[in-house]
């Protein structure tokens, strides 16, 4: 018996998502928009340069309370 | 930064390379936000509209509710302010008597960075409340070999005891009490037993909020429309039980903030849950870990097998070489992989923790690990017989049959 045959014999890990549903369209962006980002943390920097670099015609726009910020 | 190892220019991005790239960027408070009139308020009374919002609000540390913890010399770490205000203060004042609250990585980190520095100068004590340093990355066994390790290079190492009161001088910090009614003399204390979300904004918003923080779903969206959220501020599924846990990380903050950047502009991309993937250097140990923990894998209701075995980082002959530790948890029921932990003498091992997230991604079980095939090299890897991940595996398969 195979390794994937076992596999499929046994019990798997949970799969019930327990996440929120929250049903949006996939949202698109258009040239003008404001995209305001709140925090430059882990989040902030890294998205704001990537939302730029994949949608240059949007208005990109980051708020950050501290002078200088940086987190492990 | 704390050690005075490095400097805030040499660990931040320069502001302006978020000018080059086009990004506008703002240096004030976000004091409010409103969905309905989409906009946001800041500190200086400006306002902000926005098509789409992302909220990156991150979390703040958690001050236990003992009193003194408000005395001079009393410190939390979390952003490059902090870690220079405590840099001045241990010059300034010459602090020798340094206390830890808090076992965990941040605190331990900054603990071996100091007695680097400054070798023979601090008396360290660390205090934790649960029984073991780095509770959330290792087990018992495990971190045991760390406890001894640093208790060898001289740290007071007080597992399982609770912090009751700070007790000061002239508004100065003096020392700590313990439940035992055991008095520690303290020059400086520094707390670090984890941070809480900053929700304040959310709250504006009216998002849905769960235990762990904001609600969103896999594609990083709120329950308000238009309104994203990522990163500590944000309730996260573990990828392993399902269940929803903070996941206040680094890595996933970066993660999901540029996945909420790709979803703006059109891609169709889930978030597939967290596993608390971190590493740490402490003195010469380096330490990694993966997925649940047994210890925590048994509170979530998994009988486990687990196996441990030791590899080198180079092949027995090479000059150099230095011994490491790997334990695999493997889920019974499926046989999967569900956690991973590592402690290294050199550095370049510790990394191998990323081919066991890979392996619990992929879903991997006990007999297709026996069969992992890793790229080899004397100067680079044990030799393939010490191959950790496949050995752990078959050990863990003779484990079943016994």
């Amino acid at each position: 018996m195979s390794a994937g045959t076992i596999g499929k014999l046994l019990k798997d890990l949970p799969d019930e998502d327990h996440s929120p549903n929250f049903q949006r369209e996939v949202p698109i962006m258009k040239k003008g928009d404001h995209l305001v980002i709140v925090g430059m943390g882990g989040v902030g920097g890294p998205a704001a340069m990537l939302a730029k670099r994949l949608m240059p015609e949007v208005d990109v726009t980051v708020i950050r309370e501290e002078e200088r910020f940086i987190v492990r | 930064m704390v050690a005075g190892v490095a400097t805030v220019d040499s660990i931040t991005n320069p502001d302006q390379m978020f000018a080059d790239a086009g990004i506008n960027l703002v240096i004030a408070r976000a004091t409010h936000a409103d969905a309905e009139e989409k906009k946001i308020t800041l500190s200086d009374g400006r306002e902000l509209p926005y098509d789409k919002l992302l909220l990156g609000t991150g979390a703040s540390p958690v001050v236990p509710p003992i009193e003194g913890c408000d005395l001079k010399g009393v410190f939390s770490l979390r952003s490059a302010p902090d870690a220079v205000e405590i840099n001045n203060f241990l010059e300034k004042e010459n602090s020798r008597k340094l206390v830890l609250i808090g076992a965990g990585f941040i605190n331990l980190e900054v603990a071996t960075l100091l007695a680097s520095t400054k070798p023979d100068h601090y008396d360290v004590t660390v205090i934790e409340l649960l029984s073991h340093p780095l509770p959330l990355m290792l087990d018992a066994e495990m971190a045991v070999q760390i406890q001894e390790y640093l208790v060898e290079k001289g740290f007071k190492m007080k597992m399982g005891q609770k912090v009751v009161k700070v007790f000061g001088q002239n508004g100065k910090v003096a020392g700590v009490e313990l439940a035992t009614g055991e008095k520690i003399d303290a020059e400086m204390v520094l707390v670090s037993i984890g941070v809480k979300q900053n929700l304040e904004l959310a709250k504006d918003l009216g998002v849905e909020i769960g235990k762990f923080g904001v609600k969103v779903n896999k594609f990083l969206e709120t329950s308000v429309p238009d309104v994203m959220a990522a990163g500590d501020c944000v309730e996260k599924q573990h990828f392993v039980t399902k269940r929803p846990v903070t996941g206040q990380l680094r890595g996933p903050a970066v993660i999901q903030g540029r996945l909420a950047a790709k979803r703006l502009a059109g891609y169709d991309i889930e978030f597939p849950g967290v596993m608390n993937n971190s590493a740490v250097k402490l003195f010469d140990k380096s330490i990694a870990s993966v997925g649940l923990t047994e210890e925590l894998a048994h509170q979530e209701g998994f009988e486990t097998i687990s196996t441990t075995v030791n590899s080198r980082s180079k092949h027995g002959m090479i000059p150099g070489v230095k011994p490491w530790t790997l334990k695999l948890l493997f889920d019974k029921e499926s046989q999967k992989v569900i956690g991973g932990q590592i402690i290294s003498d050199s550095e370049a091992p510790v990394k191998e923790i990323d081919t066991v997230n890979a392996l619990i991604l992929g879903g991997k079980t006990i007999a297709e690990l026996t069969t992992l095939m890793c790229a080899g090299n004397p100067d680079c890897s044990s030799e393939p017989s010490l191959e950790p991940v496949t050995i752990c595996a078959e050990q863990a398969l003779q484990k079943l049959r016994a």
